[in-house]
């Protein structure tokens, strides 16, 4: 008997039992379904966690104690290191961005943002436009909510890529800070209010980049000029008091290099930590609850699908026999029902496929409803599914075996 | 004896076996849905969700106020320059707001931390709705099994038919009977998912300690859902009953 002929008598059993065959399909969709969603929950969920560490640069701050040192000193000496992975040294935290007013042409924006400079090592994804190549450009997250200072519409988020090169006012304010050296009381005095005309010519990607939604980039050079110039001390006294305490901080380019460059910068006897302490303990809760899962749904789903094949081999009884009793070989015989299986597991598989693409655009849109949950870019993890669809195609021709020897000894 | 025939059909017994796994996987998922929970619970209860400063108006008796919470308030101070400004920690994060509400008029709120969500508890509600996800698809596999063991019971309901039973009679027993193995497969699957818990503890301590999470409410709340299937099943039996002649069993190998 040719291949061709035991595969079209496998296709006419498909056809003959078509609500078994039906019902077969369906079954097995949905254990293939369980499993292409979770592990396409699973794959986000990693890869969610994954960029966030290393998409959020301020999980790569390092705080260096200034304590009684010159800061200047401090900077320099840590600048002089040429660490290829220290992509910026900031003074202090009024170094890292600036807390500015934000207003569109037609007013409709009205809010805050913070203004980051454009540096080494902060990565982001533009989406739309290009990115900062002048001083009076502005590049935001796409999906953009600036506040709920000054806002009415504090509820909306908006889309700025309807935006693109219009401009925006960003005013800012420049502060006299004068600290009574008894008393210990701070003064601070808006002297001048400036504002800038800034052409926003590109969007990030806020989902690719878990940023704030009310963050924007600006040229670095124009960032430090602007910082060097909003702060006026009354004395040089002041201005130390005003910095007492604060950490300079060091930018790192990857996540996996912090901890190198800490242990370097301890070793050169600074007193250097995370700036912000990553809660890792309820991240590395999450992948555990994962990992559980993904035990127990594999297990599961393995025993229910192979109790299931081999009840749906036992149904198929009365056409093995009729085939034995027209004569066919047992060769022949496991050829068709093999077949049989085979091409009815790869429809399911196929279907589960599609049905998986045309799930994603409608999740997509749903969490596209909730932009607070929007955090999540999902990726479609297939290759498990594939795996377990062989796996069932390896237990389904072993148990086709087993199951023709145990006819042939009853015979 | 007759009557357990349905029950001890081997085929059905064989699909009790893949039910009795979809209620320990519907278990699991209904676990990590709880476990879940109480991690968001965690994070909303954090030290600084717990804590307000207040300074209470001049006519009130804070003293007074703070017995009636001392159940739910974990410590509190007063500032020690001014004595009006009043730091209080409550036990629960949901304390901080029945307390606000009850003596609205009494207190200048100075500072509290309004809980706002993280990347990490919006990932987690987000894995909350995929479990749900799942388990709408455990449900469905239930019932087409349910329906499975219905079908295959054709041929039973024909032989009653043939000895005489009435119909009413032998919808009545069928029911009955696959309601208590439904009820057993799930008590059975109860059990198991207990021990299988413990078993992991003791075997996999190190690597992640599972928490057994489901009580009595849980239970009572899944069985209601499985319910559902299963009531469907038997709402084609009776529909299907009357097609279910004696002349079936001519047509049968067995």
């Amino acid at each position: 008997m040719t291949f061709r002929d035991r595969y079209y008598l496998a296709l006419l059993n498909i056809r003959k039992s078509k609500f078994k065959s039906i019902l077969f399909v369906l079954t097995t969709l949905i254990f293939f379904l369980i499993l292409s969603i979770f592990f396409t929950a699973k794959k986000s969920v990693e890869d969610f966690f994954n960029d966030y560490l290393n998409s959020d640069f301020s999980n790569r701050i390092i705080a260096v104690e200034v304590g009684e040192n010159d800061r200047n000193d401090i900077v320099n000496q840590i600048e002089k290191l040429n660490n290829k992975h220290i992509s910026k040294v900031f003074h202090s935290n009024y170094e890292l961005f600036l807390q500015a007013k934000i207003e569109s042409e037609d007013n409709k924006i009205n809010g805050y943002a913070s203004l980051y400079g454009n540096y080494d090592g902060i990565n982001y994804t533009i989406n739309y436009g290009h990115d900062i190549e002048n001083d009076n450009e502005i590049i935001c997250s796409s999906s953009f909510y600036p506040g709920n200072y000054d806002n009415e519409t504090s509820d909306s988020l908006f889309e700025l890529s309807k935006y693109l090169n219009s401009n925006f006012k960003i005013s800012y304010n420049k502060d006299k800070i004068d600290i009574d050296s008894i008393s210990g009381d701070w003064n601070i005095d808006t002297i001048e209010e400036y504002s800038k005309n800034l052409k926003l010519v590109g969007t990030f990607d806020i989902k690719e980049d878990l940023t704030q939604y009310n963050m924007c980039y600006v040229s670095s050079e124009m960032l430090e000029n602007i910082l060097n110039s909003n702060k006026v001390f009354e004395n040089k006294e002041d201005e130390k008091i005003f910095f007492d305490g604060l950490p300079a901080l060091v930018l790192v380019d990857k996540y996996e290099n912090v901890q190198n460059i800490i242990n370097e910068l301890n070793n050169m006897s600074y007193n250097a930590y995370l700036a912000y302490e990553l809660d890792t303990e309820s991240i590395q809760s999450v992948f555990n609850i994962i990992n559980v899962l993904t035990i127990i749904i594999v297990i599961f789903s393995l025993v229910s699908t192979y109790l299931f094949l081999k009840n749906s081999l036992k149904e198929n009884k009365e056409i093995i026999y009729f085939y034995k009793t027209m004569g066919y070989y047992d060769k022949d015989i496991k050829g068709i029902i093999m077949w049989q299986f085979v091409t009815l597991l790869i429809i399911t598989f196929l279907i589960n496929i599609l049905a998986i693409i045309i799930l994603k655009p409608i999740v997509e849109y749903i969490l596209g409803k909730y932009p607070l949950y929007s955090v999540l870019s999902i990726h479609i993890s297939i290759f498990e599914t594939l795996l377990f669809c062989f796996l069932t195609i390896i237990i389904i021709l072993v148990l086709i075996n087993i199951y023709m020897k145990k006819l042939s000894n009853k015979i | 004896m007759i009557y357990y025939k349905s029950i001890f059909n081997k085929y059905i017994l064989k699909i009790g076996i893949i039910i009795f796994f979809l209620y320990l996987m519907i278990f699991s998922l209904y676990n990590a849905f709880n476990q879940i929970n109480k991690n968001l619970e965690t994070i909303k209860n954090k030290w600084e969700y717990r804590t307000i400063n207040i300074v209470p108006n001049d006519d009130i008796n804070i003293e007074n106020d703070l017995k009636k919470f001392k159940n739910t308030i974990e410590e509190y101070y007063s500032d020690s320059n001014s004595n009006l400004k009043y730091t209080i920690t409550f036990k629960n994060y949901k304390n901080v707001e029945q307390f606000l509400k009850k003596n609205v008029n009494h207190y200048k709120v100075i500072e509290k931390y309004d809980y706002q969500e993280t990347n990490e508890s919006k990932v987690l509600i987000i894995v909350k709705v995929i479990i749900k996800i799942i388990n709408v698809l455990l449900l469905i596999l239930l019932s087409i099994f349910s329906i499975q063991i219905v079908s295959k019971l054709s041929k039973d309901i024909a032989l009653y038919k043939l000895i005489g039973y009435s119909q009413n009679k032998i919808i009545t027993f069928i029911i009955i009977n696959l309601y208590i193995y439904y009820f057993l497969l799930f008590l059975f699957s109860i059990l198991t998912f207990f021990y299988t818990i413990k078993l992991y503890n003791i075997l996999f301590y190190s690597f992640y300690k599972l928490n057994y999470l489901l009580n009595a409410n849980n239970y009572v709340f899944i069985w209601k859902l499985s319910n559902i299937p299963i009531i469907l099943s038997f709402i084609i039996i009776i529909f299907k009953i009357r097609r279910y002649e004696p002349i079936k069993l001519i047509n049968s190998i067995n």
